[in-house]
């Protein structure tokens, strides 16, 4: 069976309440009269997304069959592994040098070739970008990895 | 009054003042260009300057980064979709597809101008009613404010167009399920944490309104493939036609007494003043034109415009005639009034004339120093478009990303956006809104909130629902939101 785009959405929104509504067994509760508790508000948004989700897989109007075609999803991957790369050389690498790569590599991943053009404008774009936070607004962002001090 | 206000102008029209002014204006819009820098921010960076100088001229220049701020932050929103704080989201809805259409640097002007009318129009409305006014927003309670949320959530309507209203209303769900997580409010209970240390504090919003609108924008124009035809030169054109005029004044009165209105009210701001603004505009506009909202039309920018300069300006009047204020903003405003040893409320404009008047009019005056300052810098603001696509969306990338490691130096936050830029992606290919998504995350705490307090005020009955006048009138008009659109499009053929 195929499913139209309200349909793929609705099951993903279906499938998100339903382990949302799974979840709610985990909130601790506490002996009060209140009547409203921290479980309240999440059973009443868990039943409303079923029922929003169910609204949507049910239907059958047609739209459009292929939302993803002509799209490049190898490179939008890539750029999700790369800014998850990215998350996680930060810290240990500092922001200069981890933000500099990031962006070498992103230009490159569109196509730019000329490495020594985006060496310069990545560098020129992340030490500006250092110094106005940390100089200019005292943000401080360690630029270097961490034993690079040591 | 009058001598007030002329005590005000003699204030603000020295030379050093109108110098903080300009200068305060002009590093608002610098820093609120930034992402993930708003005017809260902007604000709490010019304290330690601020401190250095008397009452007034502080205060000034104080509110002078604020305006500028929040024009800086529809800035971002409009060239590349990347709202910084919540009230500039509804301007991005119309604001960015303009700029993609290549029409950046009307978007800026109208943006420009809009907002200085809002500003103007909320300034002359708190000259002229600060302590009515500050009394009636006094009267409103958990309830009304209960219902006023659920108006905003359902005028979400307004948001679906061609993609329907199951798809908004649904996704509204999902944005009130996400700030579900983290600490319940009253009993600090972790909810929906997964065991998470980090996301006990609950998701950022400026993390969810970064992935989902500035990462996913920048991922979805990475893996279409690239324009044949270089950004058109209108880009830099600011020029406004006498008709589009005609079409965005209207938008703009209408939603600068909105956002004026919404803005007294402590706690709702200048997000759902944007919000309503632009829900109630849609709901006005008829046949094409309704048509151009969510592709760049002219009255879907002005209007959340108008309404949060006008909404930014309605906050002052709790926290000058009462002292309570209404926002994270003004909040730390009152924090520098109280440091200056000035104690904002009742009796402000009679033992500190100069500062009430002069702030007051210093708004007026920070408005105009605004446009001024800005419409000649639109063109070159613009020409950010024009940078090679293979060098702007990595940058977009790095600064949405780095917006939000600047508030909460948590890598954690870093991966949870590409997670949320990714399923945000996948929504959208779909079709499905992600405005609702966002109202709901903003509302969400504050619908809880209020329901709880009016239930304990009413002793866990739900009668106030029907009993407080205010607040029967505003459910009606949720109701009636929610309703009247179905009726509506069962009775076209």
């Amino acid at each position: 069976m195929k499913l139209n785009q309200d349909q793929m959405g609705g099951l993903f929104l279906l499938m998100f309440s339903i382990t949302y509504g799974a979840l709610i067994a985990d909130i601790p509760t506490l002996q009060s009269n209140e009547t409203l508790t921290a479980r309240s508000m999440p059973i009443v948004l868990a039943t409303l997304g079923i029922l929003f989700g169910l609204g949507l897989v049910a239907r059958t109007r047609t739209t459009q069959s292929r939302p993803f075609a002509g799209l490049n999803l190898r490179l939008g991957t890539g750029f999700l592994l790369l800014m998850s790369a990215y998350a996680l050389f930060i810290r240990p690498a500092g922001f200069i040098p981890s933000t500099i790569l990031f962006l070498l590599l992103g230009f490159r991943l569109l196509g730019e070739q000329k490495w020594q053009k985006n060496l310069l404008i990545a560098s020129l774009v992340v030490t500006l970008f250092w110094v106005l936070m940390s100089q200019a607004l005292s943000v401080y962002l360690p630029p270097w990895p961490a034993n690079f001090y040591a | 009054m009058l001598e007030g206000i002329a005590s005000g102008f003699a204030t603000a029209f020295t030379l050093q003042n109108i110098l903080f002014l300009l200068s305060g204006c002009f590093a608002g819009t610098l820093i609120g260009m930034l992402p993930g820098l708003g005017p809260m921010t902007a604000i709490a960076l010019m304290i330690p300057i601020a401190s250095t100088l008397d009452a007034s001229s502080g205060v000034i220049m104080m509110a002078a980064v604020y305006y500028g701020a929040i024009f800086g932050g529809s800035t971002s929103s409009i060239l590349i979709n990347a709202p910084g704080v919540a009230s500039t989201v509804a301007t991005s809805f119309d604001g960015h597809p303009m700029a993609r259409q290549g029409r950046a640097g009307k978007a800026l002007a109208i943006a420009a101008v809009a907002s200085f009318c809002g500003g103007i129009i909320g300034a002359l409305f708190l000259m002229a009613f600060a302590p009515n006014l500050a009394a009636l927003s006094l009267s409103f309670q958990s309830t009304d404010y209960f219902a006023l949320i659920i108006l905003g959530l359902i005028s979400v309507a307004a948001f679906a167009g061609s993609s329907g209203m199951l798809k908004a209303l649904a996704m509204t769900v999902l944005g009130l399920m996400l700030s579900t997580v983290g600490s319940d409010q009253t009993q600090g209970l972790p909810r929906f944490t997964l065991g998470q240390i980090d996301l006990i504090d609950g998701i950022s919003f400026l993390l969810l309104v970064m992935s989902t609108f500035a990462l996913s924008e920048a991922l979805l124009a990475i893996m279409r493939p690239a324009p044949l035809t270089r950004s058109s030169d209108r880009l830099t054109d600011i020029r406004v036609r006498k008709d589009e005029a005609r079409d965005a004044a209207p938008a703009v009165a209408r939603s600068s007494v909105i956002g004026f209105l919404i803005g007294l009210l402590p706690g709702a701001g200048a997000t759902i003043a944007s919000f309503l603004a632009y829900a109630s505009e849609q709901r006005l506009a008829r046949g094409e034109k309704r048509q151009l909202f969510g592709q760049g039309s002219i009255r879907g920018l002005a209007a959340p415009e108008a309404a949060n300069n006008a909404a930014a300006t309605g906050s002052f009047v709790p926290l000058l005639t009462l002292g309570i204020p209404g926002s994270g903003t003004t909040a730390i405003l009152l924090g520098a009034l109280v440091a200056y040893g000035i104690q904002p409320g009742p009796l402000l404009y009679i033992n500190n004339p100069d500062v009430f008047w002069g702030v007051i009019v210093s708004m007026w005056l920070g408005n105009v120093v605004l446009l001024i300052l800005n419409l000649p810098l639109i063109p070159y603001i613009a020409r950010i478009l024009r940078l090679p696509r293979a060098f702007l969306l990595p940058l977009i990338l790095f600064f949405s990303l780095i917006g939000v490691y600047l508030v909460s130096f948590n890598t954690f936050d870093l991966q949870l956006m590409v997670l949320f830029a990714a399923t945000a992606v996948f929504l959208r290919l779909l079709d499905f809104p992600m405005a609702p998504m966002i109202l709901g995350f903003i509302l969400g705490g504050m619908i809880e909130e209020n329901l709880r307090r009016a239930l304990l005020i009413y002793d866990g009955s739900w009668s106030f629902l029907w009993e407080r006048p205010l607040t029967a009138v505003i459910m009606a008009l949720a109701l009636a939101a929610l309703v009247l659109p179905l009726i509506l499009r069962r009775k076209k053929p």
